[in-house]
């Protein structure tokens, strides 16, 4: 078969004449995919990764304050809970929490100041010696900041403890004054 | 046997695009050879074309109405040569239909040989 004159012009393909599934990665340029072409929602925690990502902020303020003369930890108050999207998650715990130690009759004694945080019943940071004071009341704020690694995605709860980690009959004081203390969760995906 | 060579033509066909419209009707007692089909656009748009072959004659199995070519595109101002270095041989009572997209816009030149 064959034609005389003019020949039927060649047909565009379209979309419908390309099988779903056919076009391979390699046969798109690598410039092919503008950022126009992707839809908004369409990336996902999965496909975004090579650089941090904050997945989710928690806080939490109280103004609880404590004290206690005694070397076995007790809680300040100050706690936070936060459940991890993945379990490849690091957990950012960013607590502040004033703690200090009264000797009160400027004798010239001393007190040591220990504290640690917990996720849930595990210790994650401790510092068995954290202040040591001697005469008068020393304040200072707990530890800055822990990078903790949880491997899970249930719920866990981080708090604060703190107690005398020398014998004496003065307090170690948690948040003196009662102001707002606070503790933020910042959740570190893969 | 006698061997007469002869064409067919029909301008403006079919009558009713949708119905293929009759060319050529073999004799009876004839068999015959076709030796080309011309169809020419004579629209002033494309137009596709469809050449059928009735044939109920046979010898151990019983034939059937064929395509030759189906709903093929002819442009502006060109001609489709449908038999282009083939041959088709047709029995007594088989027809050769031509059909298009538009109706009356097809000129069809049907050369063959009867062999009676």
């Amino acid at each position: 078969m064959g034609y005389i004159g003019r020949t039927p012009t060649g047909s565009i393909l379209t979309g419908a004449d390309i099988a779903d599934g056919s076009i391979s990665t390699a046969k798109l340029a690598d410039t092919a995919v503008s950022t126009a072409k992707i839809a908004d929602d369409a990336v996902t925690i999965a496909k975004a990764t090579g650089f941090g990502k904050i997945g989710q902020v928690v806080s939490n303020t109280v103004t609880t304050n404590n004290s206690t003369s005694g070397t076995t930890y007790t809680d300040t108050g100050l706690s936070a809970t936060i459940t991890p999207t993945s379990s490849s998650s690091k957990i950012l715990v960013l607590p502040f929490n004033p703690l200090g130690g009264d000797i009160d009759n400027d004798s010239g004694g001393t007190i040591e100041v220990k504290q640690k945080l917990l996720r849930d019943s595990t210790t994650v940071y401790e510092d068995d010696r954290f202040l040591v004071a001697r005469g008068g009341q020393h304040h200072s704020n707990a530890f800055s900041h822990v990078l903790d690694t949880p491997n899970t995605t249930s719920a866990i709860t981080y708090k604060c403890q703190f107690a005398r980690s020398d014998a004496g009959s003065t307090d170690a004081i948690s948040n003196q004054g009662g102001r707002e203390m606070t503790m933020t969760l910042m959740e570190i995906l893969a | 046997m006698a061997n007469t060579f002869k064409i067919k033509t029909n301008d403006a066909m079919p009558s009713s695009s949708g119905t293929p419209l009759t060319l050529y009707t073999v004799p009876s007692s004839t068999t015959s050879v076709v030796l080309g089909l011309l169809l020419c656009n004579i629209h002033t748009a494309e137009v596709n074309v469809s050449v059928k072959i009735e044939s109920d004659t046979s010898d151990t199995e019983t034939n059937q109405t064929v395509f030759v070519v189906k709903n093929a595109p002819i442009p502006v101002g060109g001609t489709l040569e449908v038999l282009t270095g083939s041959k088709v041989v047709l029995q007594t009572t088989d027809v050769v239909k031509v059909d298009c997209s538009v109706s009356a816009k097809i000129d069809a030149a049907l050369s063959i040989m009867e062999i009676t």
